[in-house]
């Protein structure tokens, strides 16, 4: 535990000493901004404020941002050399990916936080929902952990930055868009399926309607567990 | 593969990796056949004999890579952690499967919209309670309708396991066409889901079926269409047939079979009455009859058929009367005729021989009569000329005045009243001609002036509603606008006790959040704050980490 809490500091410190989280902290908040605005501006006068807007938002945009936080993690490392010396030391592998993984949530849960300063606004204007908000929050973050850990796993396999993100936005995109199976497959069960393996799939119509069902908790952590424990084996493979 | 000479050289290495390559890629093939097209076709074996063909060379050209590929120190870690892997995912798929059937799930929306209101639970209660009563909801979701299928079910699974005797079953119309054709003209409209009737051996009694109204308030629809369906056979309306009235079989424009139609989607039943013949054969009303429908009678009532209709009237019914101006010596409702002194007499309401002219309130010409007061406090009227709502107003075409007695037997009133700016013209003959009119003092009746009236004898229990239109009831003008539809349902409602049964309020309608109004300042600030500002200030923080590493 030593040895993740030094790893989770060291990266966090590295998050938060470089102009490139804060350009990307810098591109989320703007984009957020505009989708709070344009809800806003169409709420008023006209209906109540979505409750889950912010989360469904970032349910996509997560797609995107999840392999900028993480590529480097691993697939720098690699690629300068200071891997070898981290395998070397006396660090457990799974003490590297732990703590590698926890700053990218810890920097996302950062990020998610300040989007909290919109629902602190609709407290002041108007009447959310806030126990909704809550679950679409609650759901957002998990939903955010298992991108970030799919994004950690394509980091472990590769020395290049670029590949990585581009392998793990390939990935985030289908398990995106898998939510849609019953637009493209005739069979409904199948489509279920398919679905039922997505990320997509356990957000949208759970957490974003206001409702935590365990299952979808089980399926997001179990994604996390799944996906560092691949990275851990990629790791571990280059002692072989 | 290329030699210093230029020259191609093919070594035994070379064609091994190659047919490992081949192996593997055959192999993912086959398998990915099998499991798109559900089971192994030509092109899986083509697939498998490929691999084996690469399999083959590789084994043939490199068998000691091969046996490393097997046996060696990779291979033994790699099929470890291959393994371990797989163990680790089957553990969790199967703690998620454990998990997603014990179907734990907390409702996190203020109003509880994903939990069962205390009338809903009356329902349930009602139905546990029915002896009889097996009730199954049909959902028809095609593929595409999936995430709609997953939030629907969250609601119809409440139903399902708050009681046994309600059952879900979900079709894919698409796959089950033949199941899906009986609802096809409901699935056209957009109505997917419905409740029925289920007999012993599990079939659904296709005859009891309500559609379930799709209004993204699913508790509110699924409880009213079960109420509706308990209720199925409770009510009946008659529709009068003997006076050369309109056809409630009749689809055509000028037919009111939608009205008939709508009646039985929502549970009430309806039949034909022919008062002529009850009058001749000296029968009365049937009992079961909640309400009569008189829609634009064409002539004037025998005393017989008045004595019949008071009979019912003396046992509690209720009449609902439309009737238009027509000037013959023999048209219905006549300011002197018989039937007109009669429900004056008992009711306190008549008809006068006038047209309803507004200058105000009204669409194409002064005769179109748009609503343009209600009196609220009944529930005929409470649902129209809703605020912000210009559907939600009635729209009569040459109206005839209800007058309404000051001091009545029974309890009355208005419903629905023309503009202050509104007369009854007594010139009808010159209106026909030259399509004109002119207010007169002292022979028209200055405005407002009423349309629609109401009239309930407490001690009897028996009601009238008088309409001084017909049009309104027709195919073509009942759904436009829609206070027309209002009116005729919330009068129905009324008068058979039917709205009383039906109508509650879900807990979603409690507590459904309220608008927001907020100034033209605080939108500018908000947006400055958060467009601007917020990620203003990470910009500044990445220009100036950016510019101390410079330096």
């Amino acid at each position: 535990m030593r040895a993740t809490w030094i790893i989770f500091r060291r990266e966090v410190s590295a998050y938060f000493s470089s102009p490139l989280a804060y350009l990307i902290a810098f591109a989320f908040l703007l984009m957020t901004g505009i989708i709070f605005n344009n809800d806003l501006a169409r709420s008023i006068t006209v209906k109540s404020v979505d409750p889950s807007l912010i989360p469904d938002f970032l349910s996509l945009l997560m797609v995107l941002f999840a392999p900028l936080f993480t590529m480097r993690l691993l697939s720098e490392e690699s690629r300068e050399g200071t891997l070898e010396l981290l395998l070397t030391a006396p660090v457990p592998d799974y003490s590297i990916v732990f703590g590698k993984f926890l700053s990218a949530w810890f920097y996302y849960s950062f990020l998610l936080g300040l989007t909290l300063f919109y629902q602190i606004i609709l407290v002041n204007i108007g009447y959310p929902d806030f126990v909704h908000t809550t679950a679409s929050y609650l759901g957002i973050w998990l939903y955010g952990g298992a991108t970030l850990a799919v994004g950690l796993m394509f980091s472990a396999l590769t020395e290049n930055q670029i590949i990585a993100a581009f392998l793990s936005t390939i990935t985030l995109f289908i398990l995106w868009i898998g939510d849609l199976a019953g637009d493209i497959v005739a069979s409904i069960d199948l489509a279920r399926v398919i679905r039922n393996l997505t990320l997509q799939g356990h957000y949208s119509t759970s957490f974003a309607v206001g409702i935590i069902r365990l299952g979808d908790v089980v399926y997001y952590s179990g994604m996390i567990v799944i996906m560092l424990f691949l990275t851990i084996q990629f790791v571990e493979s280059r002692r072989w | 593969m290329l030699n210093r000479g230029g020259n191609i050289v093919i070594t035994r290495g070379t064609l091994g990796t190659t047919g490992s390559f081949i192996a593997g890629t055959g192999l993912i093939v086959g398998i990915l056949s099998i499991l798109w097209g559900s089971g192994f076709s030509i092109f899986t074996g083509f697939a498998f004999v490929i691999s084996l063909t690469g399999l083959g060379i590789w084994i043939t050209m490199t068998p000691d890579d091969f046996k490393n590929f097997i046996m060696g120190r990779q291979a033994k870690r790699g099929t470890v952690a291959v393994f371990s892997t797989l163990l680790i995912v089957g553990i969790i798929a199967m703690l998620y499967i454990f998990v997603m059937r014990t179907g734990a799930t907390i409702d996190m929306t203020q109003g509880e919209r994903f939990t069962l209101s205390p009338e809903t639970l009356d329902v349930i209660g009602a139905v546990n309670r029915s002896i009889e009563a097996r009730i199954r909801i049909t959902g028809f979701y095609a593929p595409r309708q999936l995430r709609l299928q997953e939030v629907d079910n969250q609601y119809w699974q409440l139903y399902d396991d708050a009681t046994d005797k309600i059952t879900l079953e979900y079709i894919n119309p698409l796959t089950e066409p033949a199941k899906a054709a009986p609802y096809q003209a409901y699935l056209a409209q957009g109505i997917n889901v419905f409740v029925a009737f289920e007999r012993e051996d599990g079939e659904v009694i296709f005859q009891s079926t309500i559609p379930v109204a799709g209004t993204n308030i699913q508790e509110r629809d699924m409880t009213e269409a079960i109420t509706r369906l308990l209720l199925r056979g409770r009510f009946k309306v008659y529709f009068e047939t003997g006076l050369d009235t309109l056809s409630a079989g009749d689809d055509s424009a000028e037919g009111s079979s939608i009205i008939n139609s709508l009646l039985r989607t929502n549970g009430i039943e309806t039949d034909l009455l022919n008062l002529e013949q009850l009058a001749t054969s000296g029968n009365s009303i049937p009992v079961d009859a909640s309400a009569i429908i008189f829609a634009r009678p064409q002539r004037q009532l025998t005393q017989a058929e008045i004595d019949v209709i008071d009979e019912y009237v003396q046992r509690g019914g209720a009449l609902f009367i439309f009737s238009d101006v027509i000037l013959t010596s023999d048209s219905f409702l006549q300011e002197e005729s018989m039937f007109n002194n009669y429900l004056w007499e008992t009711f306190g309401l008549r008809g006068l021989d006038y047209v309803v002219i507004d200058e105000a309130s009204s669409q194409e010409t002064s005769t179109d009569l748009v609503s343009a007061a209600v009196y609220p406090g009944n529930p005929v009227g409470m649902n129209l000329n809703v605020e912000n709502d210009p559907q939600s107003t009635t729209l009569f075409r040459l109206a005839r005045p209800i007058e309404v007695d000051e001091t009545p037997p029974v309890n009355n009133g208005s419903v629905i009243l023309t503009s202050p700016f509104s007369w009854a013209e007594n010139d009808i003959d010159r209106l026909i001609r030259d399509n004109s009119w002119e207010y007169n003092e002292g022979e028209d009746i200055q405005g407002p002036i009423t349309t629609v009236a109401w009239a309930n004898d407490q001690e009897t229990g028996s009601k009238l509603v008088l309409v001084g239109d017909t049009d309104f009831i027709t195919n073509g003008r009942i759904l436009s606008p829609q206070g027309n539809s209002i009116l005729f349902f919330d009068s129905i409602g009324w008068m058979t006790g039917f709205t009383e049964e039906v109508s509650f309020e879900p807990q979603i309608l409690a507590t459904g959040l309220p608008i927001i109004f907020i100034d033209v300042q605080t939108i500018d600030l908000i947006a400055f704050t958060t467009i601007i500002l917020m990620p203003g200030i990470m910009l500044v923080f990445a220009i100036a980490i950016w510019g101390r590493r410079l330096r």
